[in-house]
């Protein structure tokens, strides 16, 4: 299979903000809620009705907890449970490999377990 | 005037008591003819109000090794035996003088303590080591604890802290900030430090609080010595704590069987990732696995967490259960060159 053309380039420090912080709105500034409902959600859209992908570029902010990825792209996937994500999502981190497969295993981990809830 | 009638024993009981209620009013005040206390009740009544005057303090000496790190059994019950006094609204006279050895953790530890006082006064006498004022000083310990100087007159401070109920990147930002400027010159992301300090404030926002209308203030800390070129940071709260906040009924009966009993077992376990989060959902509760998975790799360093009836040596995996439970959770790391590559 071809890879996807890039329809868009996300970067949280630029577009979001250099200091990620929790999960969820309520409980904070720069939260992965606040991150996927105003920058991943519309921008992973555009990239599905174009057959195209968004990437991600995650170098430049202070770090990212593990809520704040999990909310953000485990919840992509609770909130389009319809839609793979992950033929339209395209990482970068340089800074620290590891993220890119700890968001995939969020990303994994929230579709197993959403297709072992239909059943 | 309207009269309300009421049956006669009513009337009389209404009397009886009020009869009794002077009655007791004229013997406390010592009124002549009233039941004069008895010596013997007197004398019990002087001691009492000697030994529990609302105005002496009580004086508490502290361990000489002030460290929740270092000394954890004794700070634990030094820190329970000032919350009891707290919770009986005494004034608390601290005596450091003796102390040789002090850390970042223990001064955190008992300044959220006396945080949470009402109306409640605090001194303390001043240890003999200056250098051990001065991180007392740069701490704010003094704003709480009258007695030392409050100014670092001019050096530049050894430690900054903050205090919020909410996650605030910016101030994980500005203590990791705080080290590496120390450390390097200038300002330096350590996604490590950076991380465990925004799960401990997001832990304590969503988990800690024992009833939903309540709310649960962390305290943040770091410090640096100029020393061992090693940097200390601490993070604090005064909520449930971490076994109690785990919803263990179900989980707990399988871990028997397999023979994991103790807390101290337990928050192994949920830091290897083996149990879920309090909330029951599988895709929480991955905060505590990442921080350990950042101590494997080397990227923090001495990560020690005391939560209730648990102290846990991360960096060595070692596990044990304390005397004295610690009132919360306490998170504490250091940082070298060595971990921000």
């Amino acid at each position: 299979m071809s890879p996807k053309k890039l329809v868009e380039t996300i970067s949280v420090a630029k577009h979001f903000s250099q200091t990620p912080g929790p999960r969820w709105i309520k409980e904070g500034e720069y939260s992965g809620e606040e991150f996927r409902l105003e920058c991943l959600g519309p921008a992973f859209l555009r990239a599905v009705e174009a057959d195209g992908m968004v990437l991600i570029d995650l170098d430049g902010a202070e770090g990212f907890a593990s809520s704040f990825l999990e909310e953000a792209f485990g919840g992509l996937v609770r909130q389009y449970p319809h839609i793979d994500p992950l033929p339209h999502l395209d990482f970068k981190s340089d800074e620290d490999p590891y993220r890119k497969d700890e968001i995939r295993e969020y990303i994994e981990e929230e579709r197993k377990r959403l297709a072992t809830a239909k059943r | 005037m309207k009269l309300r009638w009421k049956s006669a024993p009513a009337r009389e009981f209404q009397i009886w008591r009020r009869e009794r209620q002077e009655k007791r009013w004229r013997q406390l005040r010592g009124v002549p003819g009233y039941g004069a206390i008895t010596g013997r009740e007197r004398k019990r009544r002087d001691t009492q109000a000697s030994e529990h005057s609302w105005r002496d303090p009580v004086e508490l000496t502290a361990p000489k090794t002030f460290s929740l790190t270092a000394n954890v059994d004794e700070m634990t019950a030094f820190l329970a035996e000032v919350a009891g006094w707290m919770r009986r609204g005494r004034s608390i006279l601290i005596d450091l003088e003796a102390i040789t050895d002090l850390t970042a953790d223990a001064v955190v530890a008992l300044l959220s303590l006396a945080e949470r006082a009402v109306r409640i006064s605090f001194t303390c006498t001043v240890p003999d080591d200056p250098r051990l004022v001065n991180i007392l000083s740069d701490a704010g310990f003094f704003r709480y604890f009258k007695g030392g100087p409050i100014t670092t007159e001019g050096r530049a401070p050894l430690f900054t802290d903050k205090t919020a109920y909410k996650v605030e990147a910016e101030t994980a930002k500005t203590l990791v900030s705080f080290v590496t400027t120390a450390l390097f010159g200038s300002h330096r992301p350590v996604p490590s430090a950076y991380e465990a300090m925004i799960e401990g404030m997001s832990n304590t926002h969503e988990h800690a609080r024992p009833g939903p209308s309540e709310r649960v203030r962390w305290w943040a800390s770091a410090n640096y010595d100029e020393t061992s070129q090693c940097g200390t940071f601490v993070f604090v709260d005064s909520g449930l704590g971490i076994l109690r906040t785990l919803r263990l009924k179900g989980i707990k009966r399988a871990l028997n069987k397999i023979g994991v009993t103790s807390n101290a077992e337990i928050l192994r376990q949920v830091l290897s990732g083996k149990i879920e989060s309090s909330t029951g959902l599988s895709y929480r509760g991955k905060g505590l696995p990442k921080i350990k998975r950042w101590v494997d790799r080397g990227r923090l360093r001495e990560l020690t967490i005391i939560s209730n009836d648990v102290c846990a040596n991360v960096s060595i995996g070692e596990y044990r259960t304390l005397r004295v439970p610690f009132d919360g959770t306490l998170l504490c790391w250091k940082l070298t060159k060595d971990e921000i590559a």
